[in-house]
């Protein structure tokens, strides 16, 4: 036999590898200049600005290196200790109420026999829809010591006026419902997902073996829901550790300090007064620092979780 | 078991999951640019007849509030006039300054405003990082006549350094609004006002409505209670902070007494509007506030239920209150300087001044508060001059925003308890003379 002159071209994808570039490569392009653009360029600068006197304003705009004083300056106050202890008061606590009541309502959304789901889903869809912005200024005026529905309310059962955002005491577990109120909608729709998608075999076992809802939940349900219960732990807490837009429409950080987070303290020290660029790009890499740990743990408990099953 | 290659997998995933997250750790720097010192521009406008900047589009960002819209109800006449095209961003309060320097810190004619409204805690901060140009070669070459205005506003927000950088347009003093129908008397002394509010608290009814939020709110209307005991915040030279004296001990023990036994429940949390719509539902006797701005709204029967209700009083004590004085400028950042120069000329001219007083404004010209036409639509203006005249603005040192957050911070975390008062102080005065030196 003889070879032909003329060979079949090759599909497109091969005939790539013949010119230079991978195929595969060249699909990646575009999404690796994105990524440089949007997420390695901007944490460059934030690095390289912390490491320097970066004041936006003022008659000496210089930007001298200093090494490690903006993370020595940033992380040395009272407010940083402050505001870092409020972060993981909020984060700890709106992560726990969150996914404890998500999962609760996504649990009952899911019962085959629930009248009126459409209607329900609707209703606790409404929060999702909002932004913070909006749900922060609504909240607001809601809790209006002297002009808002929720001390009216209380008041038609006797109780006194609660100074909710004005306490010091109250200022946090407000903000906290508030928080709550808002995410969890979120959270409600990947458990309910999660819940559609379990495999019915295994419920409808236990179910003629006689276990009850209770035994069904605690030893079927829960374990197979672990994974998606550990993401949404993971996607929840690395936004509660970030928590501004809620804290800025509601209360400033105050009164005092008693609300102000670290995500808060950045902005602030970055665009709000000092404008000292070089010392909030050094809490910002602190902050996201903090933010991988927790990340690479909960991964970790992810895989764990996923082995498991 | 897991496989090393499942584990590498992990480890590929967990890198790229992290660096999905880290740009939000970057938004501060950002959204910040590296600065320089522009150079300054002057290219003459044409002087002669017809509309040379026919066609230009200049952007503006304004604060949303009541003389923003009278400026705007009036745009189209400088349209005709001129045919630029005038374009309002407007937003909160709040949200300006930080919009404001992330533009203005760009470099030269490359930033989105083209006239900038300037608040009076920011002139010292923008002239001399070098973002304004000044305009004297140009009120010179025009002839701008603004002698009418009120001359002590350009020591507040107009000229820094000799050279002069922004127009007064729109006073904002702050006094005392207090219920008239009620017989409510402002008393002559700081410490009688305290007394005479804690004693007109009663059930629901509260003696003061206060703004104790941090930062703006608290520090402004904290500023009153200093200068109204005879206290400021730095002595003549500017350099040495003066405010935790025992005058500004004084104000501040006055000033959280009311909030603990005066002002409406949750003061220490309120903000303006808060403050503002507690004296408008008719919930308390007086309020500390920006007694212009103000007059529209407590005179609006869908938002007040006080409507002719009410009277403005300067400070006790002292009589003299925070003044405030928005002005405009030309940022050198802007596209359009020449044409923006037009505008600032028109805005603040007498005429054009003259219609947004009639409108409710507040006036920057002092003929506007004998105009028997303004006052027969706005009578208190007839005290506001009076208060005007008392006023204090804020010291012009260069990061008079750093002190005013400062300020408001520190204040903020003693009528919280969260420290002492001298605490508080101290650590004001302490930052003070840091910024002193800036």
């Amino acid at each position: 036999m003889t070879e032909t002159s003329t060979t079949p071209p090759l599909p497109y994808h091969l005939a790539g590898r013949t010119r230079g570039l991978p195929f595969r490569w060249r699909l990646l392009i575009p999404v690796i200049v994105a990524l440089i653009v949007v997420d390695a360029f901007p944490l460059t600068y934030a690095f390289v600005a912390s490491l320097q006197r970066f004041l936006l304003s003022g008659t000496d705009l210089s930007r001298p290196f200093t090494g490690l004083q903006n993370y020595l300056d940033f992380a040395s106050t009272a407010e940083f200790a402050k505001a870092a202890w409020n972060t993981v008061v909020l984060s700890a606590s709106v992560v726990t109420l969150e996914i404890a009541i998500g999962f609760a309502l996504a649990y009952l959304l899911a019962l085959r026999d629930l009248r009126f789901r459409n209607l329900y889903f609707l209703v606790f869809m409404i929060p999702l829809l909002l932004s913070p912005v909006a749900v922060g200024l609504s909240w607001r005026l809601i809790l209006h010591p002297d002009l808002g529905i929720l001390n009216w309310v209380l008041g038609l059962v006797g109780l006194p006026k609660f100074a909710w955002l004005g306490d010091v005491d109250l200022a946090m577990p407000t903000v906290i419902a508030v928080d709550v109120w808002h995410e969890t909608s979120a959270l409600i729709l990947i458990f309910y997902a999660g819940l559609q998608a379990l495999p019915h075999e295994p419920i409808e076992a236990a179910r003629v073996d006689g276990a009850s809802g209770r035994q069904i939940l605690r030893h079927i349900v829960l374990p197979l829901m672990a994974p998606i219960i550990v993401v949404a732990v993971l996607i929840r807490l690395v936004s509660a550790v970030k928590t501004y837009d809620l804290i800025y429409i509601l209360t400033r950080g105050g009164p005092g300090t008693a609300t102000e987070t670290v995500s808060f303290l950045i902005w602030r020290t970055g665009l709000a007064g000092p404008l000292d660029v070089g010392k909030a790009a050094a809490g910002s890499i602190v902050l996201l620092l903090v933010i991988v740990v927790l990340t690479y743990f909960l991964l970790r408990a992810t895989d764990r979780a996923a082995a498991m099953e | 078991m897991r496989s090393r290659s499942s584990r590498g997998r992990e480890t590929r995933g967990f890198v790229a999951r992290a660096l999905g997250v880290v740009a939000v750790a970057a938004f501060v720097a950002s959204a910040c640019q590296a600065t320089g010192t522009p150079t300054p521009t002057g290219t003459p406008s044409p002087t002669g007849g017809g509309k040379p900047f026919e066609g230009v589009t200049l952007n503006l960002l304004m604060e949303d509030l009541t003389e923003t819209h009278y400026i705007a109800d009036l745009l189209p006449d400088f349209k005709a006039k001129t045919g630029i095209t005038v374009v309002f961003e407007q937003v909160p309060y709040s949200n300006m300054y930080e919009k404001l320097v992330t533009q203005l810190s760009g470099p030269e004619k490359s930033g989105s405003y083209d006239v900038v409204a300037v608040d009076y805690y920011w002139p010292g901060e923008f002239a001399r990082s070098g973002w304004m140009l000044p305009l004297d070669d140009r009120i010179a070459r025009d002839k701008t006549d603004l002698s009418g205005i009120i001359q002590a506003f350009f020591d507040v927000n107009g000229k820094v350094d000799g050279k002069t950088y922004y127009i007064p347009y729109f006073p904002y003093p702050m006094g005392i609004v207090y219920r008239k129908d009620l017989d409510v008397k402002i008393p002559k002394t700081m410490e009688e006002y305290v007394t005479y509010t804690k004693s007109l608290k009663k059930g629901d009814f509260y003696g003061a409505a206060m703004q104790g939020a941090p930062t703006d709110p608290i520090a402004m209307e904290w500023l009153n209670f200093l200068y109204a005991n005879g206290g400021d915040l730095y002595a003549a030279d500017l350099k040495t902070p003066t405010v935790n004296n025992e005058i500004g001990r004084k104000a501040l023990d006055q000033y959280m007494d009311m909030i603990d036994n005066a002002a409406q429940t949750g003061a220490a949390g309120a903000n303006l509007d808060d403050a503002s719509n507690t004296f408008a539902q008719g919930k308390a006797a007086t309020m500390v506030t920006y007694i212009t701005i103000f007059a529209g709204f407590f005179q609006d029967p869908e938002k007040s239920v006080i409507v002719d209700k009410w009277e403005v009083a300067a400070m006790p004590g002292t009589g003299v209150g925070n003044v405030g004085v928005w002005s405009f400028g030309v940022p050198k950042s802007s596209k359009n300087p020449d044409a923006a120069w037009e505008f600032v000329k028109w805005v603040t001219s007498e005429p054009v001044a003259r219609q947004r007083a009639l409108k409710g404004g507040s006036p920057a010209y002092t003929a506007h508060y004998t105009d028997a036409e303004i006052l027969a639509k706005f009578p208190y203006l007839t005290r506001a001059i009076d208060i005007l005249k008392a006023g204090k603005g804020l010291p012009l040192i260069t990061k008079q925003q750093d002190m005013v957050s400062t300020l408001g911070r520190e204040l903020s975390k003693a009528a919280a308890h969260e420290v002492e008062p001298q605490e508080a102080l101290d650590a004001i005065a302490t930052k003070l003379a840091e910024l002193a030196t800036q």
